[in-house]
């Protein structure tokens, strides 16, 4: 039983700290007192709520003209995951809705020219939101075997009051919710070679398929759909498209081509100073794993897990140096998870969508934040258990099992998820 | 029915039936918690207050169930009562210290007009919230905080992280749930 459980969370900390109290945010390694300085300085970048230019002037104005938030931390919640939408109605400002057009082949181009990457439902005073976001959800019931119905919502997303052009049928509307910060450093240091060579065992082995996402000569790790490789570039990404701050990697707010209102506002040097977007960074690059407290009555979640095949995507154990593993639970590829998960255009046809494996570790934190649970990249799953319904494409087979399993199985493994 | 009778009859159907800026449309209506008392109060005069910038006798006592408008001094000139769940940069920082007795044990709820982080100290231990709220577009209050408290305890009430210096705040017993 020992050797079965090795993914179990009590093992998985081997040689790493690991969060024990969320309210403190702890390292995975020691740190030195100058390293420690800088990640206290870093988790305080991380809440500190910016201010528009000049008011005051300082190192933490800059904010907008348009944004979705005004700290990293209003949105990643305590550095876990975001709350996201808890029903119908205007959509919190911790659910962005990302931009693309979708082409004649069916494919689609990140960003739009009127309103860049990221629909910025804010603004500072003189400015003006880019336009409001409404969600209604439908919902339709997933049958289990044993006859229990568990009711799947689906969200569609309405705009209004759009501060210029309405945007063509043909845009593509991304909602995503704020992803967890924890382990991100580690997930950095899996090396290029593990990740293609987990996708090539998966093309020999046939029952899942991971693609890599190559982004220019570097593997794609952060963001639901793996598009920014490096824990720096995803942070520069998200201050430059939600705050509407700039930094050293990225030195424009998000405004779209045809859209001028960050023209006057337009600074010479990075809103963020250097010295606090690298204290941000590495607070992330280092902050641990919350870690739950594995009962042995629900250990036997984690063989479900395997023999269901859910490992084969969420694996338990990735190397990331000779003799040293982290247990994320994710292949860090992307996956088919069929079309009721696709993104929509506004026309309401689905575009072809590819999902990196969601890491569970640190799921704990957000199932004992006390918090309703909203998971999946658009916050739709109100449990672990409708998550792992909303699977489909490549890993259908698995749902279908997961579906056929008598409800005290489910129950360990879903006690088991939540420990993560 | 006499023509003037009829007409000034029709002019309060009329008036009745106008949907003149209904209440619906306040954002400040939109919170799913019931805020009835939170937003009574915060239609209150406020009592002017300047905070303390250290614990002791000097920090300014507050009564539940009134309204207040804090004069906030610069963050890095505080010393607060214990270290802020939710540390920020000091810089243009503004920040403060008061403090609150409840009488009774139960939920209390802090509602403020500004981002402020907010810490609520019993001793040396600051009080987990349980939950939050806040409405895109209702600014009076900006966000409400709820706490469960002990009764008859010596509370401070730490405010940190934002550049706003003067701010609207009450402190209200939430409704039984």
């Amino acid at each position: 039983m020992a050797a079965c459980l090795s993914s179990a969370p009590k093992e998985i900390s081997v040689g790493m700290l690991v969060q024990r109290d969320l309210r403190v945010p702890t390292p995975w390694h020691e740190l030195s007192e100058d390293e420690q300085r800088r990640f206290d300085m870093g988790h305080a970048v991380f809440n500190t709520g910016w201010s528009p230019a000049n008011k005051p002037p300082g190192r933490r104005d800059g904010l907008g003209p348009i944004f979705n938030s005004q700290s990293c931390d209003s949105c990643h919640n305590s550095r876990r995951r975001g709350r996201g939408p808890r029903g119908n109605g205007v959509a919190p400002g911790n659910l962005v809705i990302q931009l693309g057009k979708r082409l004649d082949d069916g494919s689609v181009v990140r960003g739009t020219d009127e309103y860049g990457f990221i629909l910025n439902t804010s603004s500072v005073e003189g400015a003006t939101d880019e336009a409001s976001v409404s969600i209604e959800y439908t919902y339709k019931d997933f049958v289990l075997a044993d006859g229990t119905d568990i009711p799947l919502y689906t969200p569609y997303y309405k705009l209004d009051d759009f501060s210029g052009d309405k945007l063509p049928p043909s845009t593509v509307l991304m909602p995503r919710m704020p992803s967890a910060i924890f382990g991100v450093g580690l997930l950095e240091s899996v090396p290029k070679t593990t990740i293609v060579t987990i996708a090539s065992e998966q093309t020999q082995q046939g029952r899942v398929s991971g693609r890599v996402s190559h982004v220019g000569d570097q593997i794609g790790r952060f963001g639901w759909q793996a598009t920014e490789p490096t824990v720096a570039s995803q942070t520069a990404a998200a201050l430059s498209r939600e705050m509407g701050l700039t930094t050293t990697l990225i030195s424009h707010a998000d405004c779209g081509r045809r859209n001028r209102v960050c023209d006057s506002t337009a600074a010479a040097a990075p809103e963020v100073e250097p010295e606090l977007f690298n204290a941000l960074v590495e607070f992330q690059r280092l902050h641990a794993v919350p870690i739950g407290a594995v009962r042995s009555t629900t250990a036997v979640g984690s063989l479900i897990f395997r023999d269901l095949g859910c490992a084969d995507c969420h694996r338990p154990s990735l190397k990331i140096s000779a003799g040293k593993e982290i247990h994320p639970f994710t292949d860090l590829l992307l996956h088919d998870l069929g079309q009721d998960l696709d993104d929509r255009d506004i026309s309401g046809r689905t575009v072809h969508s590819e999902w990196r494996t969601a890491p569970l570790w640190g799921l704990n934190a957000s199932v004992q934040s006390g918090q309703p649970l909203r998971l999946l990249h658009d916050g739709r799953a109100r449990s672990i258990e409708e998550a792992i319904l909303w699977h489909s494409g490549t890993a259908e087979k698995v749902r279908d099992a997961y579906a056929l399993l008598p409800q005290a199985e489910r129950k360990l493994l879903v006690e088991w998820l939540s420990t993560l | 029915m006499p023509r003037s009778i009829k007409y000034l009859f029709s002019i309060l159907i009329a008036a009745l039936t106008v949907p003149a800026a209904h209440p619906a449309d306040d954002p400040c209506t939109k919170f799913t918690w019931d805020v009835k008392n939170e937003l009574a109060v915060m239609n209150q005069s406020a009592n002017a207050v300047t905070v303390a910038t250290k614990a002791g006798a000097s920090v300014p006592q507050l009564e539940v169930g009134k309204l207040y408008e804090l004069q906030l001094a610069a963050q890095n000139k505080v010393t607060f009562a214990a270290k802020p769940a939710k540390p920020t940069l000091d810089d243009g920082g503004q920040a403060g210290l008061v403090k609150f007795k409840t009488d009774e044990a139960g939920r209390y709820r802090i509602s403020v007009t500004s981002g402020h982080w907010i810490d609520v100290v019993d001793g040396a231990l600051v009080i987990a919230s349980r939950d939050f709220q806040g409405m895109r577009g209702c600014e009076r209050p900006r966000k409400i905080v709820e706490y469960e408290l002990a009764a008859a305890r010596d509370l401070v009430l730490q405010l940190s992280g934002s550049t706003d210096a003067k701010i609207t705040l009450a402190i209200t017993q939430a409704p039984t749930p």
